[in-house]
């Protein structure tokens, strides 16, 4: 078996990832490239139609859910060290089945009429893509989480997250940097046990 | 230091003081449950971190993906539209061209008979006025059945061919004029002259009176199949 070894990634003469050939969609949606975009919907939004339609959906459904797993795709892998080190398609695709599986649990009228698996067999996708596609629905949970807190919380995690350094964030919230600390300590210990009773989030 | 946990905040954040930074390391080392912590909350962070910041770019991206998104999606609808819609033309034509086909030409004008076929001596005017008529040229027809119509008791064919001479120049108001003469009549041309008016009638969209008119043309009249159709047609 052939592999290229440029796609290894090095550190100190250990190889310590694989990128995959597909990472360049990843860099499409870093870089917000319309035409890599483009080519996106052009190569995988036919699976994805097939896949939700086969469940009960329609081209608008898919239109809506490829949008959103993209969206997420792009928050998750924002930062440029980001290495995508399975095909994009198994990834992208157990993306979209699961938020389309969480819309058909939402919609309580439109009942699973098909298993989601039906073309899409756990077989067909290798086990990176589906340790990607759990991260991204950990990732996803924990800004659900972090957005059922109260304001106060949720406005200094954002504000401290954020890129303005931590003085900047206390000016414009109007308060002390010390009382910005204390609240920012305690506003994340509670995140961390929310999501630790999360059963999605076992970090 | 006495509690280790409420400093990893702090510690994550880089703003220990050197000596309390090499205690809470040293602790690190030997206390698992504050190593686990301290990872938990590094990862938490880090997340949080990479999410928040990414919402910024959000707004661009999102343009573009319903731009692509639209563009690709309307695209197949357009297709598919293209798809049904081609066979439903297709056979929309040729409905059209075969009920073109398979009408009859209402409005078909019979030919007028010289004085000489008819066996009559006729005069100068009537052979003008059928002259005319028979090349299509109904005004000059009009202009000469009209001198002839115009006698006293003139004979029904004058003013049954002047009404079918309006009726050519589409002038269906005074075609009516002319036809309902001789409809109501007792002339020989009567069955016909109900069935040129129940057309000129229909041109001028007076469905019920040409019904009426229509479904006065007897069965040995030759335009009796036309009638019917034309009269059926006209039945919403």
């Amino acid at each position: 078996m052939l592999i290229n070894i440029r796609n290894f990634l090095f550190l100190q003469g250990t190889i310590v990832s694989y990128m995959h050939d597909d990472q360049r969609f990843i860099t499409y949606l870093q870089q917000n490239d319309h035409r890599g975009i483009s080519q996106i919907y052009q190569l995988f939004a036919p699976k994805i139609i097939q896949m939700i339609r086969h469940n009960s959906g329609t081209p608008a459904d898919a239109a809506d859910v490829m949008q959103e797993a993209l969206v997420s795709i792009y928050k998750m892998c924002s930062e440029r060290e980001f290495v995508l080190s399975c095909p994009f398609e198994a990834f992208f695709v157990m993306v979209c089945k699961r938020k389309w599986f969480s819309m058909l649990k939402k919609r309580s009228g439109s009942p699973v009429t098909n298993s989601l698996d039906n073309g899409y067999t756990i077989e067909k996708e290798n086990m990176e893509a589906k340790e990607l596609a759990d991260q991204l629905e950990r990732e996803d949970a924990l800004m659900r989480v972090l957005d059922t807190m109260g304001k106060t919380c949720r406005d200094i995690i954002r504000g401290c997250m954020g890129k303005d350094p931590q003085e900047k964030v206390a000016e414009r919230l109007g308060y002390t940097y010390a009382y910005l600390r204390k609240k920012k300590s305690e506003c994340l210990t509670q995140l961390g046990k929310l999501v630790r009773e999360h059963p999605l989030f076992k970090l | 230091m006495q509690n280790y946990f409420e400093h990893i905040f702090d510690y994550l954040d880089g703003t220990l003081p050197p000596e309390e930074k090499h205690l809470f390391e040293a602790e690190l080392q030997v206390n698992q449950d504050l190593r686990k912590e301290t990872a938990r909350q590094r990862d938490l962070q880090a997340i949080l971190r990479k999410q928040i910041r990414a919402e910024d770019k959000i707004i661009p991206l999102n343009s573009t993906l319903t731009e692509v998104g639209d563009a690709y999606f309307k695209k197949k609808d357009r297709v598919r539209i293209l798809r049904w819609l081609l066979p439903v033309t297709v056979a929309a034509c040729l409905l059209v061209v075969f009920r073109f086909w398979s009408d009859p030409a209402f409005e078909k004008l019979p030919g007028m008979p010289s004085a000489t076929q008819r066996g009559d001596r006729g005069d100068a005017t009537y052979e003008q006025a059928v002259k005319a008529y028979n090349e299509g040229d109904y005004p000059a027809s009009i202009l000469h059945l009209s001198a002839l119509a115009a006698a006293e008791e003139p004979p029904a064919r004058y003013t049954y061919y002047l009404g079918l001479s309006y009726l050519g120049k589409k002038e269906y108001a005074a075609a009516a004029r002319e036809l309902r003469e001789v409809a109501e009549g007792k002339s020989v041309f009567a069955p016909d002259a109900c069935y040129f008016l129940g057309v000129a009638f229909w041109k001028t969209k007076q469905n019920v009176e040409a019904g009426a008119y229509l479904e006065r043309v007897p069965q040995s009249s030759s335009y009796y199949e036309k009638a019917q159709k034309l009269n059926k047609r006209l039945r919403p």
